[in-house]
């Protein structure tokens, strides 16, 4: 079975000249249908640079000098910017790390969902607001009739997380990048978003990519993960092999500290 | 008794919010106590209470003995949670860790150079990063000139403020390793602030689980967490360790 996501040789570099710095060396993995990928790595090695290369949203000052991501067979490197722009938020959509600075502070938390529904679905003002409301339910958020007339600086960490989640899923994306979705956040609200991802795998069938560097989480919801180091794949497979027999010294030092 | 907090009450918004609500505890010489508990629980309030940073409404707090003055705090230091934004950016290695003779009037420029360099091999950097600015280290580095800072002040108590938890995992072993170390090498008194039960476990003697403001349960490890525990510790500790494979 073709995975949904294939990323084959894709290289990044600062700027375009011949000595240019490489950010992404030649990495390819795969993310198959329903499944929770976790791209781990330490600080600066390229596993956020990875997740916004897919969704084409890298720095002007980084440049893809070769490669394919291809999803569900589409190279969406090569696809037109309005066409990407459908692909953005409706199939493959991001949750950042810091929620505070993902949302406009002026808007409500129901404003804020309503205006990706808008942008890329045909529903009536009637049947988005529904869908608010059902999406903030699968995030297992209480009440969210309250929730929808809140500001984002009225809700914890835990629930600005949960709610940005909420709006990555509301166009039902097949793909959701998780960048270190739990870093800021304390243990009992880390715990409360690994139940909401695990729950969109196992009831919405989401396909995941989790970039973290807490193998403590990779270890509790993962499937399988891609080491990066100095942005290049150093081992890859399925996350009960990577915690079991680790081969590359990173990975050792990593599965050590957990222990 | 080398810090008694006794009775320590905060409250914002008119005393709607209780930030911390008649809390007391202990700590003996040479003794670490970790404060735990969720984000807004009151941990990192009662601690800026005890540098002087907040007011307390309430409650008082001696110090080897003494009531707690303005002189007596100059004795706590802390290393905060963001070694991005507790350095000044413009000043170099040398100036901030000079910095910390402000503390303790009295020795001279001679001295104070031969202590910033014993001290810098002591968090395992080297001289040559004393020309650099904190944008020139890594996280890490950053995080080391901080704890050297504390430490150059030769205070009575170190209070690490999340100190390890903005850091990649294998260097959040490193700061812990050199915490260990220094620790020991001088037989320091601390409180360390933080939701990482991981970390917490292997370094301190003490735990004080608080909540909404208040401390719930004091004790060792087994007492807190184990069955006789409170509840709500029992929580936390199947949220950090539920994901043990």
């Amino acid at each position: 079975m073709n995975p949904l996501l294939d990323i084959k040789n894709l290289s990044v570099t600062v700027g375009c000249q011949a000595d240019a710095k490489s950010i992404l060396d030649n990495v390819s993995f795969s993310v198959g249908k329903g499944r929770i990928m976790a791209l781990v790595g330490p600080s600066g090695s390229g596993k956020t640079t990875a997740g916004m290369a897919i969704l084409r949203l890298l720095d002007q000052a980084l440049i893809v000098r070769s490669g394919e991501v291809l999803f569900e067979n589409e190279d969406i490197l090569a696809v037109p910017a309005q066409r990407m722009r459908r692909v953005r938020g409706a199939q493959i959509a991001m949750v950042f790390q810091e929620p505070l600075d993902a949302f406009d502070p002026l808007f409500t938390i129901g404003q804020q969902i309503d205006e990706v529904l808008a942008a890329h679905t045909d529903l009536s003002s009637q049947e988005r607001h529904e869908r608010v409301l059902e999406v903030l339910s699968q995030v297992q958020l209480p009440q969210p009739g309250r929730v929808v007339r809140r500001y984002p600086h009225q809700l914890s960490g835990g629930q600005r997380q949960r709610v940005l989640i909420a709006q990555s899923i509301a166009c039902r994306p097949k793909l959701l990048i998780a960048d270190e979705p739990t870093s800021n956040l304390d243990v009992v609200a880390q715990a409360g978003i690994m139940d909401v991802l695990r729950a969109l795998k196992n009831r919405a069938g989401v396909s995941i990519i989790l970039i973290t560097h807490d193998l403590g989480m990779v270890a509790h919801i993962a499937d399988d993960a891609v080491v990066l180091c100095e942005g290049r794949v150093v081992e890859a497979g399925p996350i009960g092999d990577l915690m079991t027999n680790p081969r590359h010294p990173y990975t050792q030092a990593m599965v050590e500290v957990f222990r | 008794m080398m810090l008694e907090i006794q009775d320590i009450k905060k409250y914002f918004a008119s005393g709607v919010v209780k930030a911390v609500d008649g809390v007391s505890l202990s700590v003996e010489r040479g003794e670490c106590l970790a404060l735990v508990g969720e984000s807004g629980c009151g941990k990192t309030t009662l601690a800026k209470i005890l540098l002087g940073l907040l007011p307390a409404e309430e409650g008082r707090i001696w110090l080897d003995g003494k009531i707690l003055d303005a002189r007596g705090r100059r004795k706590i230091q802390i290393v905060f949670q963001d070694p991005y934004a507790s350095l000044d950016p413009l000043w170099t290695v040398h100036g901030i860790l000079s910095e910390a003779f402000h503390a303790r009037p009295g020795v001279g420029p001679q001295e104070q150079e031969r202590q910033v360099r014993a001290m810098l091999t002591e968090v395992s950097l080297t001289e040559d990063m004393l020309v650099r600015r904190p944008h020139q280290l890594s996280g890490g580095q950053r995080q080391r000139v901080a704890i050297a800072r504390a430490l150059l002040t030769q205070p009575r108590v170190l209070v690490l403020d999340e100190p390890v938890s903005s850091l990649d995992v294998l260097v959040q072993k490193q700061i812990m390793d050199l915490l260990r170390k220094i620790r020991s090498d001088f037989a320091l008194t601390c409180v360390f602030i933080s939701h990482n039960l991981r970390v917490v476990r292997d370094f301190n003697d003490k735990i004080a689980v608080m909540r909404e403001g208040r401390v719930l349960r004091t004790g060792r490890w087994a007492e807190v967490f184990g069955p006789a525990g409170h509840p709500y510790a029992q929580q936390l500790h199947k949220a950090a360790f539920e994901y043990t494979t």
